[in-house]
């Protein structure tokens, strides 16, 4: 079919923020769709909340949009553009349910807009449980067992046609709260009844469980001329039960025949047909009963979704790109493979390689447990290539950043057999180590089978891993020979691991491999298991014969991209990677990225001229180097993971572009740093370590309380705090940072009632360039990434704004900063202090180039190659005429019993940006693109902590003037009256009725003020977020948030919502 | 020329050895290796009345029992020295060319066969190896490929209906394009995307219908199934009054 003429505009539609299951793979799907549209000629219009993105780079589209997806944002944008039609495929649901929304208020039809790549019953038919169970009826295929029930007695009358174990799902609970799987009737009927008491609308999902079968997912596109292919096949290492989000996958499938394959391919195809989805891609997944074969459609997504990302990366086949190509009408058999470029996409990718996805997680920083289950709670994951399933396997372990480099989890031997078995029972992070656990002690492949229900072909392999390590540990060093290391590395093990078995350090392993010619060969992923010729510099190491990369002999630079996403290393650093790749390669270096996450912009095959789908691991990233003998390397962009690197690759004599590796190390050995600072002259919270209590208790006395506490060794989780007492201290200490010598824990004056400012900056060598200077909206102590910040300060004194300037300056003339530095101050009282340096790329440099219209990671290049400030005549990011507003987005809803109270520990996983001339403006499409519900009018329930009781006066007193009404607990509602500022006196938990909670779920309440309590009302704290969170009504844990709620509240009342211009792009 | 892959035996010349003392392909009926001595018969759908004769030139059990679906009987003859002896009291409306291994320019024999049966105006149809005897039996060249297709993933589309299926092949030799755009009695009917080779054809007058590939798929995808068993049946059933 011909490219459609009768469209010109097209708005394509991103993902928003990240948030747990929908990460930073949109970015990925949705710039590929807007760079293939563009070449085919279209005017591409691109709107997305979400500021560190690449896809809102404003060279990506014809013209980008960093505004809240709303109705009527996009209704503006369309007048303004005259849009002819919309692609809402390629950002997750966020874009589906966006298109959705639009035709539910007429306003596609209003415009006569056309959506592309989807219509609007598939998404019907995809989406609606019915519907969808209706559709695949009619095609003669199961899908799970289960009804909507809201009483006891339809439950029980359901139940009884169901084999067990049943699952029961309470309706509009948190995380699925008071649901359970049944093994029983007597154990079903106490869960249904839970069920029903817990869930507000007295409703319950009542579903045979499908817990231990196999799990399968198949990607297939679908043209306009009804031609279908499945792009792969994905397995589950977990068996149904856990996410799929959060389970270990494998692709192509390993434990299929190929009839059962070709059946599932069949069904793939037939449901495509049916759900209707006329362009584009979907995802299917399967779960099959591995006692007979019995095969349930679980869900299909009518959409690029997260599996699309891995597909795409794990194949080279970009489905993303694709689609959009094929949502406006060209045919598959028309497009042609960039990888072969001699041969269509209207194929199916074959595989001489095997891909292993592991999720990583971050429960640490929410306390909650680590249990796995159907909800989603990875933050990001790691891909791994390898030529067997225990290679990739060990890499991918290598890839996660958890501190290890295989798999191999040290101290599982402490634990007993009981608590082994139960590890194996209930699916967590830990079980394959604990799997490996079990296999030492002498437990049969048929038990582990038996417990955790993982295919036996699976735990097989595993079982390989472990007989390979003992194989290892018996031998001896001097005996290693060429053919058992190679054997070895061809099962997964790193030079580390063989160290470790063989009491070697890991230099001498790797010596000894490089003597014995034992080198990683790597190989192409091409599409086609080399039928054809590829194109596409894609790799994979392995160790196999034959090694495909050759280095070239012109000028080259490795960017490390930052691994896995997790909180507090985001799709920012992404942005900041493949940005710098783009950059070298404009500037005709050859530039090869080394990443191993599938999410990325930086891992797609075009970003970079070479690309390694590797471990940001020495060992892997020392192999690329002895390989390609870069002219240098870059790691300031790929956040903390490739900065720990530093060291080591500057002892092998590597080149590191950018600030010197003492440099780095000065700014963050904290001992050094403060010395530098006192040198300097520049004040920052005073402080120490402490390796007692005593001590601890010591230094806090006498910097005085309150203050900052946490540990000095970096092991998520134990977290930091801020304590107010000597016994808050105490407490903590014992439960949380159990201090002792090997674990001293720092202790700072916690300045109260700070402003944070955050500042982004550039260095040569000599000199610095400010590139901007945030300023927190939450005050210094929570977590400068969980901060609300405002571009330029809102509220900073001139005087003080020269104080930051000159502390920075001098700090990147100390440190001889080449690239990027982000300091982060505290101003107290008039007083400037700095907290914290970092020698790098910051989160906020996405947004503050955005704000700006500079593309800073552009700048920070070409000074770590060598340019001067002076000489790059970079435009003045100075006030731009406009306010920015950066609002972090958590993913509380994920985790039930998690208190979303603002602390020093970062939990947000993504953010969004407003933008407008006005201040109040920004602020308002911030909340708004955030999803953050503020109120016009209503009621509004305050309840503050006795330090705030004061500070909340003047918040209380202009939600009255704007017309709301008050209501608050005994202590603040007393606080109110005594300052003649009317409330309603609401009762706690448990002192009469309706109380406080019973309030909120009722849905009276439109906007909570709750500043922590402290210890001893915490519970009743956590219930009142719990039930905000549930309601999703906005609940505002800092007094300065809420100043700016009510600002915000105030411009909301009195005006209308408008988009600021596109995006500006300063050239220069 | 003789060529060989291994991952096995790496000095060069000792494999080189190896590969020059392999026979070649084009020098052994390697389909007389594979068929059996005698004629079976396998019973169909008995909804339909049409029976076939299937030419066994080493027959996928996967292709007998998509004809079964299609066809009332299936009298599986081997093509050896009892063909046409074989052949000669059996009652059929239609004759299948079964797949097989090797070079099919050097069976001896089928040309006169193929002649006779489309003289009589019997439909024949044909998967793989049949396909390029039929071909050569009517003057259309059979030429080895650069690089044959071996795999479950090649895309061919069907000219009656502009569709692509993905279809299962594993073939060295193909009918040349040349020769068949050359002859104005055939047209082809389904086209390897990848490299155009011929993957179908039929003849514009005869009811003759073959096909390239192996739409019995067992292993690879069965998309394509229907449709050329479906156009099988037809062109066996239309002569058929």
């Amino acid at each position: 079919m011909p490219l459609r003429q009768d469209i010109k505009r097209i708005l394509v539609i991103g993902a928003g923020p990240i948030v747990i299951g929908q990460a930073g793979e949109f970015d990925y799907s949705g710039s590929q769709a807007v760079k293939a549209l563009k070449k085919l000629g279209y005017y591409v219009v691109v709107i997305n909340s979400n500021p560190a993105t690449v896809m809102t780079d404003p060279e990506i589209a014809n013209k980008t949009y960093i505004e809240p997806i709303t109705n009527g944002i996009i209704e503006q944008i369309i007048q303004r553009d005259k849009i002819d039609a919309i692609l809402p495929t390629v950002g997750g649901q966020t874009a589906l349910n966006a298109a959705l929304d639009l035709e539910k208020e007429g306003i596609l039809k209003k415009y006569n807009i056309e959506l592309l790549g989807v219509n609007i019953k598939s998404i019907n038919i995809a989406e609606g449980r019915r519907e969808f169970k209706q559709a695949m009826d009619e095609i003669g295929l199961l899908s799970p067992e289960g009804e909507i029930i809201n009483t006891y007695e339809d439950a029980i009358a359901f139940a009884e046609h169901l084999d067990f174990p049943i699952i029961v799902r309470p309706s509009y609970t948190l995380g699925g709260t008071g649901g359970g799987v049944a093994e029983t009737m007597d154990e079903f009927k106490r869960i249904a009844r839970q069920g029903l008491d817990l869930s507000p609308i007295s409703e319950i999902l009542v579903e045979r469980s499908l817990i231990g079968w196999k799990e399968y997912e198949f990607e297939v596109m679908r043209d306009i001329a009804d031609n279908v292919v499945i792009v792969a096949s994905v397995e589950n290492f977990d068996p149904m039960g856990v996410h799929t989000g959060d389970s270990i996958t494998v692709a192509p499938a390993q434990t299929l025949t190929d009839d059962e394959y070709q059946t599932l391919r069949d069904y793939s195809i037939a449901i495509i047909r049916k759900v209707g989805v006329a362009t584009g891609g979907s995802n299917i997944q399967f779960g099959v009963n591995p006692a007979n074969g019995e095969v349930r459609v679980i869900e299909m997504n009518p959409r690029v979704s997260r599996s699309s990302a891995l597909v795409s990366k794990a194949t080279g086949y970009p489905i993303a790109k694709i689609a959009a190509q094929l949502a406006v009408g060209l045919t598959l058999d028309e497009i042609d493979n960039e990888i072969t470029q001699t041969t269509p996409v209207s194929f199916e990718p074959s595989l001489d390689y095997i891909i292993v996805k592991i999720p990583r997680w971050d429960f640490e920083k929410f306390k909650v447990p680590s249990n796995l289950t159907t909800q989603m709670k990875s933050v990001g994951e790691v891909m791994s290539i390898g030529s067997n399933f225990r290679e990739a396997f060990q890499k991918a372990f290598r890839s996660l950043e958890i501190g290890v480099d295989g798999l191999d989890y040290k101290g599982l031997d402490k634990f007993d057999d009981e608590y082994l078995i139960n590890k194996l029972i209930v699916p967590t992070p830990m079980r394959p180590f604990f799997i490996k656990e079990a296999y030492k002690r002498g437990m049969s492949l048929d038990e582990i089978q038996k417990h955790t229900n993982i295919d036996p072909w699976f735990l097989d392999n595993i079982l390989e891993i472990v007989e390979v390590e003992k194989e290892i540990s018996e031998s001896k060093f001097e005996e290693l020979d060429a053919e058992s290391l190679k054997s070895y590395k061809l099962h997964g093990f790193s030079d580390s691991q063989i160290g470790r078995l063989l009491n070697k350090d890991t230099e001498v392993i790797r010596s000894k491999r490089k003597e014995l010619k034992v080198l990683p060969t790597y190989k192409k992923v091409d599409t086609c298991a080399a039928e054809f010729e590829a194109h596409t510099p894609y790799y994979y190491s392995t160790y196999m014969n034959e090694n495909e990369s050759f280095s070239v002999d012109r000028k080259k630079i490795i960017v490390l991209g930052g691994g896995p996403f997790r909180i507090g290393q985001g799709i920012e650093f992404d942005y900041c990677a493949s940005q710098a790749s783009m950059i070298l390669k404009d500037m005709g270096i050859e530039t090869i990225m080394i990443n191993c996450n599938p999410e990325t912009v930086s891992t797609d095959y075009d970003t970079s001229d070479k690309l390694y789908f590797e471990p940001v691991f020495l060992e892997d990233v020392m192999n690329i180097i002895d390989l390609e003998k870069p002219d240098g390397v870059i790691l300031q962009l790929g956040g903390q993971t490739p900065l720990k690197l530093s060291k080591a690759l500057e002892d092998a004599g590597v080149k590191i572009l950018g600030t010197s590796q003492s440099n780095i190390d000065r700014a963050e050995d904290r001992g050094r740093f403060m010395e530098m600072l006192d040198e300097l002259q520049i004040a920052y919270p005073a402080g120490g370590t402490a390796n007692s209590i005593e001590e601890a208790t010591k230094i806090a006395l006498n910097i005085g309380f309150p203050v900052i506490v946490r540990p000095s060794y970096v092991l998520g989780g134990r977290g930091m705090a801020v304590v107010y007492d000597e016994v808050d201290l105490q407490h903590f200490i014992i439960e949380a940072a159990k201090v002792n010598e090997d674990h001293p824990v720092l202790i700072d004056k916690f300045l109260e009632h700070a402003y944070e400012v955050d500042v982004d900056a550039l260095g040569d060598g000599k000199s610095g360039v400010i590139a901007g200077i945030m300023q927190h909206i939450e005050e210094a102590g929570i977590h400068s990434g969980d901060s609300s910040s405002v571009l330029p300060t809102y509220l900073v004194e001139p005087h003080i704004i020269d104080k930051i300037r000159f502390a920075t300056y001098k700090i990147i003339e100390k440190l001889e900063i080449i690239g990027f530095i982000n300091i982060q101050f505290a101003v107290y009282r008039d007083n400037v202090f700095v907290i914290e340096v970092n020698p790098r790329a910051s989160r906020t440099v996405p947004f503050v180039s955005k704000s700006n219209g500079i593309a800073l990671t552009k700048v920070a290049v070409k000074l770590m190659l060598g340019e001067k400030i002076s000489d790059i005549k970079m435009p003045n990011p100075g006030f731009m005429g406009h306010y920015t507003v950066k609002c972090p987005v958590f993913s509380f809803s994920k985790f039930p019993g998690v208190d979303t109270v603002l602390g020093p520990e970062m939990r947000s996983t993504g953010e969004v940006m407003g933008i407008s001339e006005f201040f109040g403006e920004a602020y308002v499409k911030s909340q708004l693109a955030a999803g953050n519900h503020l109120p016009k009018s209503g009621n509004v329930f305050i309840s503050v902590n006795d330090f705030d009781k004061q500070e909340v006066l003047p918040v209380a007193r202009r939600l009255i003037e704007l017309g709301y009404e008050l209501w608050a607990t005994l202590g603040t509602h007393s606080a109110l009256q005594v300052a003649g500022i009317k409330s309603n006196l609401i009762p706690k938990i448990g002192a009469g009725s309706p109380n406080v909670i019973e309030k909120i779920q009722s849905g009276d309440i439109n906007l909570i003020i709750n500043t922590p309590l402290g210890r001893k009302a915490y519970q009743d704290d956590l219930s009142i977020r719990e039930a905000a969170l549930q309601k999703k009504i906005l609940c505002i844990t800092t007094i300065p948030a809420a100043k700016a709620a009510v600002d915000g509240m105030d411009w909301l009342q009195k005006n209308q919502i408008t988009i600021f211009g596109p995006i500006l792009n300063r050239t220069w | 020329m003789k060529g060989g892959i291994t991952t096995e035996l790496l000095d060069p010349e000792e494999f080189l050895k190896q590969v020059k003392a392999s026979p070649s392909i084009s020098d052994v009926d390697l389909y007389k290796q594979v068929i059996s001595d005698k004629v079976e018969v396998f019973e169909g759908n008995p909804s339909v009345k049409e029976k076939i004769i299937a030419i066994d030139f080493g027959i996928k059990s996967n292709i007998i029992k998509d004809l079964q679906a299609k066809f009332n009987k299936i009298y599986l003859v081997p093509f050896d020295d009892n063909f046409e002896a074989n052949i000669a009291d059996l009652d059929y409306d239609g004759v299948f060319l079964s797949n097989g291994p090797g070079d099919p320019r050097i069976v001896k024999g089928i040309d006169k066969f193929i002649k006779q049966f489309a003289e009589n105006n019997i439909p024949l149809i044909a998967i793989c190896f049949g396909h390029q005897l039929i071909g050569q039996a009517f003057g259309l060249k059979t030429i080895k490929l650069p690089f044959g297709h071996h795999g479950g993933n090649h895309p061919v589309k069907y000219f009656d209906n502009g569709r692509v299926y993905i279809t299962a092949q594993n073939h060295n030799y193909a009918i040349s394009n040349e020769s068949l755009e050359a002859n104005e009695d055939w047209e082809m009917t389904w086209v390897n995307l990848y490299d155009h080779t011929v993957e179908g054809m039929k003849h514009k007058q005869l009811p003759i219908n073959c096909i390239q590939f192996h739409p019995e798929a067992s292993p690879g995808p069965r998309e394509a199934n229907e449709k050329v068993f479906e156009d099988f049946y037809k062109t066996v059933a239309k002569q058929d009054k």
